[in-house]
């Protein structure tokens, strides 16, 4: 797998800066279609460390955009066998994932994501308060207008994830160097091919035909380096872990209204989170990863309204992980910089909006 | 996690060019342009 001192060409065909699961698994597809070419993942610290390793594992086709919802079927089905494929146990529970609704707007978008999941085949069930504590009885379901539930959904380890891609790909001759920073990132020509040049905090230096920037919330940085300048900026989230319980929570429960959110890992601790629309010190466009006693005091309020039990349980672990959010919460593939002149092209179109 | 599936588009294009309709849909360009896009409001946590 990837090591500090992992030795990178002096040229390869695909540099990936950030050995999160997006980048790690691209390196490992493309280590699997073409494995001539030469393929590097620069990490900046540990793999794991970034987003990749930091958020609640869960894998749902309930979304709101009908390429979404296909796009998540598909990824879906790729983790049904992906542990055989990457020879490790990704710990993927397929307990489904239940939304409920407590307000008439909340109950309407369920209704509108029904029909928009339907729509490219997502087996989403609409559900009666009743039938909500029916899956699951510990809930308090008293000012529920209406649920839904997907079966196929479910939660995954997170960290394996991108140890098994990372071990696959090293595996293929992809070179995983981490704890190095790329400090310049610039158009350059080798060998008679326009491409980029890379340099290293480490005072080493690489060309690379084309640059996949997969660090997510980090990546705005890099993307400076090129003169680009998108509108995705991070966005912190907040999580705990609590003392564990005996299992008995099967799917992952979203209340819809508060964007809380919980499940039960394997080792029977609630992992649990809320939206936080006014982050504390999220002021700024820079990752942060600290933790709060605001979020604390909010998860705890609307997750014991939610799942009264939780009024017995302490927390053990807080932390958080940056969320790479764009105006319309959608990715954007400027990441894979084909060429310096689409860069510049969208460099421009982008900085002239 | 759409990770697993979107490595495997981005692996397509790498290697042969082949640009699934959602890479199409996520080109920076549509913020320059202000093509209007349906925002996902289903993001949780």
């Amino acid at each position: 797998m990837g090591r500090r001192d992992a030795p990178l060409p002096e040229a390869v065909d695909l540099a990936i800066i950030g050995g999160g699961v997006m980048g790690l698994a691209t390196a490992y597809e493309l280590s699997k279609r073409a494995p001539e070419r030469r393929i590097c993942v620069i990490e900046g610290s540990y793999l794991v460390s970034g987003a990749s390793g930091r958020n609640g594992g869960g894998v749902r086709s309930q979304w709101g955009d009908a390429g979404n919802v296909a796009i998540m079927r598909e990824s879906l089905a790729i983790c049904r066998g992906l542990a055989q494929t990457l020879n490790i146990n990704l710990w993927f529970r397929r307990g489904g994932y239940l939304f409920l609704a407590r307000s008439d707007a909340s109950a309407a978008r369920l209704a509108r994501n029904i029909a928009v999941h339907r729509s490219v085949g997502a087996p989403t069930e609409q559900l009666t308060a009743r039938e909500a504590k029916e899956l699951v009885p510990e809930l308090d379901v008293s000012n529920v207008r209406a649920a839904t539930f997907n079966s196929e959904d479910g939660v995954v380890f997170p960290w394996p994830f991108v140890w098994g891609y990372a071990s696959e790909a090293s595996a293929r001759g992809v070179a995983i160097r981490t704890h190095t920073r790329v400090t310049g990132l610039g158009e350059a020509r080798h060998a008679g091919h326009d491409g980029y040049d890379l340099t290293l905090h480490t005072g080493e230096s690489l060309w690379a035909r084309r640059v996949l920037n997969a660090t997510g919330a980090w990546s705005p940085v890099l993307n400076e380096m090129l003169g680009i300048d998108l509108p995705n900026r991070p966005h912190r989230h907040e999580i705990i872990s609590t003392e564990p319980l005996k299992p008995f929570l099967d799917p992952l429960v979203v209340d819809l209204d508060s964007g809380l959110y919980f499940s039960q890992s394997t080792r029977g601790e609630i992992v649990t989170g809320v939206t936080m629309h006014d982050v504390p010190g999220g002021e700024d466009d820079r990752v942060n990863l600290g933790t709060s006693l605001e979020f604390l005091e909010r998860m705890a309020a609307n997750l014991t309204a939610v799942l009264p039990l939780a009024r017995a349980l302490h927390p053990v672990r807080q932390w958080s992980g940056p969320y790479d959010i764009s105006p319309t919460a959608t990715p954007s593939s400027v990441a894979l910089l084909d060429t310096p002149t689409s860069s510049r092209c969208v460099a421009s179109r982008v900085m002239d909006s | 996690m759409m990770a697993p599936a979107v490595g495997r588009l981005l692996a397509a294009y790498l290697h042969d060019g082949t640009r699934h309709p959602m890479l199409e849909r996520w080109r920076p360009e549509r913020f320059a342009l202000g093509q209007s896009q349906r925002r996902e409001d289903m993001i949780i946590g």
